[in-house]
């Protein structure tokens, strides 16, 4: 088991590379930040210092050399745009998003957890149906215009809720519904699905035959082999919330990581894009690393290969 | 005294948006403790839906009408929970599939001692020693340590053998086997056949064995009851039966043997509709696939 | 007793495709014809009347700022209202129908016909190959899809062709993996060894036995791709990446009407509006085609009124 694990933290690893050498050149391409800082007719030796400084001035692949050197050591250079070191402005900003995707994630699966075994048990039913329509809606729905919806009814027009900021619990409120939106609806499928499939298995009606009530059925038979497929699609939607976390982070104003990277990219920060897209990076790999931990927990026959 | 399972005019059709099909079109069947009673009949004869019906398990669309008497008792129009009470401790039931019947999250060993503290109350470690005993009846061997083993670490026949565990480990009256060996290859069949009867000449309970294969019914059974199209065609006792045939159905299945066809030319088409004379009362078998029969 | 014959009917091409379960299923199905219904409708706005209104479109003025909808009085066109710069909301919608169709249809055609083509080959060949082409996939994967389509579409000018190629790529490795996932199921099947003791070539092979069996999963994907691509395309215009006036896009149309929602929250709900119903339709439409394979796992479509033709078992 441990070197299946080993394994894949390895695997992770090389990604992770991958993604940051893509990250660099792209970057460096995207064009210099000498166009924003600097107005028309700026002085030569002023953008000389400044491209001594950020070291700019020497070709791309020497450029790598040095940049490899020092993510070696955990060194992403400075913010261009926010004057301190690259890591420390995406260390700082990244919790917060963790910290949402986190609440978001576990709303997210319980509530499908619930709904989806509804849909499940009672399919065909009223129930299911409104259940499926409902998870149809929320999965079409993109997430800005959630966002910008509730804002509209919550925050404007009845007044209970803030615009933005993260100063009160009540403004956390939005910015959570709006990253587990999707995956609800999502989710809510997967449920669905993944107990009607166990339901009509033959170990789910052995135990019907053997006289266990429906309830010890569904909870201790029919759940926990439904809840492999969800655990597995949980790393997907889990990447997809940091998508979320971004758009939520213009709208709401919200701190967190897609903040930084937003602004990043406007003001051409190399240093802090390529930080801020490992930290994600990094944090994306330990996620799915610690998903096939539980699929492992979970099911038995992962285990024992 | 009434006899432990007594069928009469069992109906059973499937309604749905998609029309109405009727899988049991009238079936009468008595039996007693200690009858091996073997279903015969081809896929769609009935006989699978058949078992079901006995334990109450054919769901919505399903729709089951007539009597089935079980101890006198009447199992047609019961609830969930009163029908519960049967499953397992009056009537249990082995399937075909033994991995998919088996849950491959838990050991084989918790599934099987949740069947003693959830229906007969007892403790962990009284229904962990029912279990080991159970096992070894079956015919596992170092059955306590392959109790903390999972369903995916047996072979099949082992799996089946568990599966028949768990089906008479409440000691049930009636024990229904659903095709329990078609899965199976032809060596481990033999184990598995000589393990039901060894199990139901011990606990004398009564058997109702569900097959295709002609060759299998005749060694496990002192009666046999064909099925064709929801309708029980012919009944009797097994060697009489397979000597005397009376139903066309009937001689056409055991014609089919391979033991007795040399080339294909020997191959007799099976009837696919029977017409009844009224007027004689002698049924005879047509072949031609443009005919449809209008009651 | 009765016995009698059935004949067999002859009929023409059209007749019986109409009485065919399919159709019927379809017919049958009020979301599934609501939906094709607004696609269709999304489509001929899209290719047959937006180059008609393009300049009008884009004609801003200023008298009509924020004008407000549901009046007909200064022409159909301003029925849904005009923006801040006094464009008709109405032939914006009908624009921006034009760009999200272009990249809908290319990106995930793109998108779907590489992963397909790619995930076969590396499924089938394994091997050195398989591995690069999967860790390719991988680096892809791992950055969330907005991250990635941020970055790159800052190496490139903002246009509905930069946007395309942005989707295709980085939506190829949900292809890509399942494809590959299927071709190796496949592989191991019985007729592909026939086919190689027969003599078959590696090219035949692909073409002829594998690719088409895992062409109905693809297909079923591309569809749920449709309404992901169509998100996706509004988030990104909607944080003003990707694109440029005068191209426009119902995710632009949301951005610019944010800072209006108090005053003029029509600018910004009806684009919004029309997002979530052509996301919805597709969606709808690729599930009751998966309901139609699979009757197990749909609800909204299979209702116990009619009588049909087919029986259950």
């Amino acid at each position: 088991m441990y070197t299946y694990l080993g394994r894949r933290l390895l695997s992770g690893f090389i990604t992770l590379l991958g993604v940051v050498v893509v990250v660099f050149f792209m970057s460096r391409l995207t064009g210099s930040p000498i166009d924003l800082f600097f107005p028309e007719g700026a002085e030569p030796a002023q953008i000389d210092a400044f491209n001594k400084a950020y070291g700019l001035d020497k070709p791309l692949a020497q450029q790598f050399g040095i940049f490899l050197l020092n993510v070696g050591q955990g060194d992403f250079g400075t913010s261009i745009w926010q004057q301190r070191p690259a890591m420390e402005a995406a260390l700082s900003e990244m919790p917060m998003t963790l910290l949402l995707a986190a609440i978001a994630m576990t709303i997210s699966i319980l509530v499908a957890l619930i709904l989806g075994s509804l849909a499940a048990v009672y399919r065909f039913r009223a129930v299911d149906r409104t259940i499926t329509i409902l998870s149809l809606m929320t999965s079409s729905m993109p997430h800005f215009w959630f966002a910008l919806v509730g804002i509209l009814i919550f925050a404007v027009q009845l007044r209970v809720l803030p615009t933005s900021g993260s100063n009160s619990w009540l403004s956390w409120i939005l910015p959570i519904a709006t990253v587990s939106i999707g995956p609800i609806g999502v989710l809510t499928q997967v449920v669905r699905g993944a107990m009607i499939d166990v339901l009509s298995s033959g170990y789910v009606r052995n135990a019907r035959a053997r006289g266990f009530s429906a309830r010890r059925v569904v909870y201790r038979h029919a759940l926990r082999n439904a809840a492999l497929p969800i655990i597995s699609v949980a790393g997907d939607i889990a990447a997809g919330m940091v998508n979320g976390a971004v758009i939520v982070s213009v709208v709401f104003a919200f701190p967190g990581i897609g903040r930084l990277i937003v602004g990043a990219i406007l003001n051409r920060d190399y240093p802090v894009l390529e930080a801020s897209v490992v930290v994600v990076g990094v944090s994306i790999i330990l996620l799915n690393l610690l998903i096939d931990i539980i699929c492992s927990i979970v099911d038995p026959r992962i285990r024992l290969n | 005294m009434s006899k432990l399972l007594e069928i009469s005019g069992l109906r059973i059709s499937f309604e749905s948006g998609f029309g109405k099909v009727d899988a049991v079109r009238g079936v009468n069947l008595t039996m007693d403790m200690g009858d091996a009673v073997a279903v015969v009949g081809a896929s769609g004869s009935g006989k699978t839906v058949l078992g079901r019906s006995l334990l109450g398990l054919v769901d919505a669309p399903g729709v089951v009408r007539g009597s089935i008497k079980f101890g006198g008792e009447e199992i047609v129009g019961k609830s969930e929970k009163e029908l519960r009470d049967i499953r397992g401790l009056g009537i249990g039931m082995v399937f075909q599939d033994a991995l998919d019947g088996l849950n491959p999250v838990y050991t084989i060993g918790s599934q099987l001692s949740e069947i003693f503290t959830v229906r007969l109350g007892l403790s962990r470690s009284a229904a962990k020693s029912r279990a080991v005993s159970i096992m070894e009846q079956v015919g596992i061997r170092r059955a306590s340590e392959r109790y903390h083993d999972y369903p995916h670490q047996f072979s099949g026949g082992m799996r089946q053998r568990i599966c028949i565990a768990m089906a008479i480990g409440l000691k049930p009256k009636i024990l229904i086997a659903d095709e329990p060996t078609t899965a199976l290859d032809v060596t481990v069949q033999a184990g598995i056949l000589r393990l039901i009867k060894d199990l139901q000449a011990e606990t004398g309970m009564g058997l109702i064995f569900v097959t295709h294969d002609l060759a299998v019914a005749r060694t496990i059974s002192t009666r046999i009851v064909v099925m064709y199209a929801g309708q029980i065609v012919e009944e009797g006792p097994t060697e009489e039966l397979f000597r005397f045939p009376k139903h066309p159905y009937t001689k056409a299945l055991l014609a089919a043997h391979p033991a007795r066809v040399r080339s294909w030319r020997d191959l007799e088409p099976i009837p696919d509709a029977f017409v009844t004379d009224p007027s004689s009362g002698e049924t005879t078998g047509h072949s031609s696939p443009s005919i449809v029969i209008t009651n | 007793m009765v016995l009698q014959s059935t004949p067999i009917v002859a009929s023409s091409r059209i007749t019986r495709w109409r009485a065919s379960p399919k159709w019927q299923m379809f017919t049958s199905s009020p979301l599934a014809v609501a939906s094709t219904a607004w696609l269709i409708f999304v489509v001929v706005l899209a290719f047959v009347v937006a180059p008609l209104v393009v300049d009008q479109a884009n004609h801003q003025t200023i008298a009509m700022r924020f004008y407000a909808p549901f009046r007909l009085d200064k022409g159909f066109e301003f029925f849904l209202g005009a923006d801040s710069l006094g464009r008709p909301i109405m032939l914006q919608l009908i624009v921006g129908a034009r760009t999200s169709v272009l990249i809908a249809i290319f990106a995930v055609s793109i998108s779907a016909a590489t992963g397909y083509a790619v995930g076969v080959v590396s499924g089938y060949f394994g091997g050195w190959v398989d591995n690069i082409l999967l860790r390719l996939a991988d680096i892809i994967h791992t950055v969330p899809s907005l991250l990635m389509a941020l970055v790159v579409l800052f190496i490139l000018q903002p246009s509905i062709f930069n946007l395309i190629i942005v989707l295709g790529i980085t939506r190829i490795p949900v292809y890509l993996r399942t494809s590959r996932t299927q071709t190796m199921e496949v592989r191991e099947r019985m007729f592909v060894e026939v086919s190689k003791a027969i003599g078959a070539s590696n090219w035949r092979i692909i073409t002829r036995d594998i690719a088409p069996l895992v062409f109905p999963t693809i297909r079923t994907l591309a569809m749920l791709e449709v309404s992901a691509v169509i998100l996706s395309a509004a988030s990104l215009t909607f944080l003003g990446i990707g694109l440029q006036r005068p191209d426009v896009d119902w995710g632009m149309m949301v951005s610019d009407g944010r800072a209006y929602l108090k005053s003029a929250w029509f600018v910004a709900v009806f684009p919004g509006i029309v997002i979530v119903l052509t996301a919805l339709s597709a969606n709808i439409l690729s599930n009751w085609l998966r309901a139609v394979e699979d009757p197990a796992q749909s609800t909204l479509f299979f209702r116990a009124k009619k009588k049909k033709g087919a029986a259950e078992e």
